[in-house]
């Protein structure tokens, strides 16, 4: 049991520290996560992943080959504290970044780790991800996107859909199912500005439209982006969700400590009582540690098992309870969107995804149960 | 960084789960006074007590010592586990007190009040306190007073009582068979540490012991003992979710196991999440509390928060789930139920909140003056 960072993480926390606080433009701090569509939210978001690649700083925990540090899972744990301390941006591959890349390094090749993932961490290319389709949400199991083989690479046509940022992105790591194959759900890298994709902004409940849908209408994907054997989806998929539960949800799962000391700020500031926030405090503080626990178990090269699930009801359970209570706390000032309430407001309402995205609360409770060992709900 | 728990220290924990399940008697089976007596001096003799009296320094081994403490949540045992284990010899030790830890191993059941949170101050940080007993010195120190809810005191040999003793705090352990000392009728809805009030009337003390930082060492001790409280909730709340997996997993109504019908499975799904998010903070704060990380102090209260809720909703899930079973003593439920709603009562659930809310008004305006309130969305987007 360690749960202090080591001594090469802790160097390196130290100077990245340094070198945000240098750096980060004053006017990038404390922008809620995860919201806005517009073209100036976007750009900031990926301005601030290009300073950090140039930097030096992406994804320390790569290896040297793949343009990280070579460090340990704790130094990605430093790079999320600094970044939330400072209330920096999310750098916007991070969806890429720690979902994709994951599963390419896996079970990719070679050549494909160096085409994409330099690009990914310089942010030249902004990734998509391509699983969810208006009949396959939370059992992906229904995908009918067809990749139909032509040549040495397919054609592949279909509808995605709830595709976060698709509007901005270059490429999309996409499940298709290969027609002539048995279970042939395989995943391919998609080339967003090929002909026959079509991009449409969906408006959320927020009123913003980041969540998009994608129509793929024979669009070729070659041979070469095939990632991992056809028919070999569900495993790679499978591995890169469990990095979404664990490592990938982990700067929002820390931010919900730094939002919480903002709310506290601004409600103590404005004359309101804090102690509404008390039970706020009290889960922020579980769902911190239960993160923490997740990313030790990962640097010590264990799965997370049934924690990365319990860490996402956790967290995004708590951070709607969270900005619920401002609605207690400061209802008509948070609910009118006046005098600076509209972020957050909007984040708010934005907090409704978050038990949704990611695998559903619901999809994370049979998780969890499942590793319990009750018997299966399906007979 | 990593949270492997040594092969050592879950052996040690699996050894004491099994001695603890062969050797001590079921408080749901009402074992008289002589057996539970017994029962205590065997635990005492074992030594795993012992394990609680050092090695609190170190991070690590104070999260192994949780780890370890778990058990005792996970099997109900009579007599002060928590207060001796956690606070105690804690506090016997770091005070330098040879008497009274001799008195703590000799098989001597002794009890006492763990301090509760102080309302508090104005740099925020919390504290606890003990109330203190008038002690004087007529011949033998002498000790006037009340002392409400004491656990386990109807079985206790001697009580130690915090006491101010020549306008000094110290500890007098003074022994319920002396003259001036009346123990109420036990009482209250924990099956393991039914409580008592203890009054002392020139009660002679047996033993007296003071130590310059004694007040601190009983802050930090009170500390300690908040955490092996959330370490028993977490092993509880672990073992009442292991019992109803087990038994809805054999339990069958409309054809099919009653675990298979989701609004089971995710009520149970539910309640491993909320233990499992108290076990990760409590480790979290045992490990900031030992390598003096300050938001510990706030943590541990958190903590107690959290656990002592997650560990009640834990039992109720297991009552709901185990039917009319789960009601009745059959399955046994109830002695963990019972000790999760004691738990949750003996939170003190108001100071922590004020302490917490105190902690809070800290961060916000900062020991030294305002701090801006930096609003979300400082930077104006376009559009």
């Amino acid at each position: 049991m360690d749960l202090s960072l080591s001594g090469a993480a802790l160097d390196y926390r130290d100077e990245l520290r340094d070198w945000v606080a240098a750096t980060l433009p004053v006017g990038w701090r404390d922008v809620p996560v995860g919201i806005g569509d517009d073209a100036a939210y976007v750009a900031m978001r990926r301005d601030w992943g290009t300073m950090l690649h140039e930097g030096g700083w992406l994804a320390p925990h790569w290896p040297a080959a793949c343009g990280g540090r070579g460090l340990g899972v704790d130094a990605q744990l430093a790079f999320l504290d600094v970044l939330v301390a400072a209330g920096a941006p999310e750098p916007m591959n991070t969806n890429g970044m720690s979902i994709f890349a994951p599963a390419l390094m896996a079970f990719g090749t070679d050549d494909q780790r160096a085409r994409y993932l330099g690009p990914m961490l310089a942010h030249d290319d902004i990734w998509c991800q391509g699983f969810s389709e208006p009949g396959a949400g939370s059992d992906l199991g229904g995908l009918t996107t067809r990749a139909i083989p032509d040549g040495d690479g397919f054609v592949v046509s279909g509808q995605k859909v709830w595709t976060s940022y698709a509007l901005f992105a270059q490429r999309c790591y996409l499940m298709v199912r290969v027609t002539g194959v048995p279970d042939g759900v395989t995943m391919v890298v998609l080339h967003m500005d090929r002909p026959g994709v079509t991009v449409r902004p969906l408006r959320n409940l927020t009123g913003s439209s980041e969540f998009c849908e994608v129509f793929l209408d024979d669009v070729t994907v070659d041979a070469d982006d095939i990632v991992g054997e056809i028919g070999d989806g569900w495993r790679v998929a499978t591995y890169a969700l469990a990095r979404e539960r664990s490592t990938g949800l982990a700067q929002r799962a820390l931010q919900l400590s730094r939002e919480l000391e903002l709310m506290n700020a601004r409600l103590h500031a404005g004359g309101h009582d804090g102690a509404a926030l008390v039970g706020a405090f009290v889960r922020s503080r579980a769902v911190d540690s239960t993160v923490r626990r997740v990313l030790a178990t990962i640097a010590e090269g264990a799965e997370p098992g049934m924690l990365a699930p319990v860490a996402k009801v956790l967290w995004s359970e708590g951070h709607q309870a969270q900005l619920a209570t401002l609605v207690e706390i400061a209802g008509p000032e948070v609910t009118a969107a006046g005098d600076g309430w509209a972020d957050w407001l909007r984040a708010l309402l934005f907090s409704r995804a978050e038990t949704i995205y990611g695998g559903t609360s619901e999809i994370q409770r049979n998780l969890i149960a499942k590793s319990l060992g009750l018997p299966s709900d399906r007979g | 960084m990593d949270y492997r728990i040594d092969d050592e220290v879950a052996a040690l924990r699996a050894a004491l789960l099994t001695f603890l399940r062969e050797r001590m008697p079921d408080p749901g089976a009402e074992p008289g006074p002589d057996e539970r007596l017994a029962a205590w001096l065997e635990l005492v003799g074992s030594e795993w007590l012992e394990h609680y009296t050092t090695g609190t320094g170190d991070p690590a081994e104070r999260v192994s010592a949780l780890h370890v403490a778990e058990a005792f949540g996970a099997v109900p045992v009579t007599g002060p586990v928590d207060v001796v284990a956690g606070y105690l010899l804690p506090l016997a030790a770091a005070t330098g007190w040879t008497a009274g830890l001799d008195r703590l191993r000799d098989g001597s059941l002794v009890t006492a009040l763990v301090p509760g949170l102080d309302t508090p101050g104005r740099d925020g940080v919390p504290r606890r306190r003990a109330e203190r007993l008038p002690a004087v010195r007529d011949g033998a120190v002498r000790v006037t007073g009340r002392l409400e809810r004491v656990p386990c005191a109807a079985d206790a040999h001697a009580v130690v009582v915090a006491v101010e003793l020549d306008g000094l705090p110290a500890l007098a352990l003074v022994e319920t068979e002396r003259d001036g000392v009346a123990v109420g009728a036990p009482s209250g809805v924990d099956l393991r540490r039914p409580v008592a009030d203890v009054t002392f009337d020139d009660a002679e003390a047996a033993a007296v012991h003071t130590a310059t930082d004694l007040v601190d060492r009983e802050d930090s001790s009170a500390a300690g003992h908040s955490l092996f409280l959330d370490a028993e909730a977490v092993g509880g709340g672990t073992e009442v979710i292991a019992r109803s997996v087990e038994y809805c997993t054999g339990r069958v109504q409309f054809g099919r196991p009653v675990g298979s019908f989701q609004a089971v499975r995710h009520r149970l799904a539910d309640v491993t999440a909320t233990v499992e998010g108290g076990r990760s903070l409590a480790y979290r704060a045992a490990w900031d509390l030992a390598a003096a990380i300050p938001s510990a102090a706030a943590d541990v209260i958190a903590s107690r928060l959290w656990s002592s809720a997650a560990y009640l909703a834990a039992a109720e899930a297991a009552v709901q789930c185990h039917g009319g079973t789960g009601f009745t003593w059959e399955q046994g439920v109830h002695r963990w139920y019972r000790a999760a709603i004691a738990g949750r009562g003996g939170a003190d659930l108001a100071a922590a909140r004020a302490a917490v809310a105190a902690h809070l008004r800290l961060l916000a305006t900062g020991p030294t003056g305002v701090r801006v309130a930096a609003p979300v969305g400082a930077a104006r987007r376009a559009g």
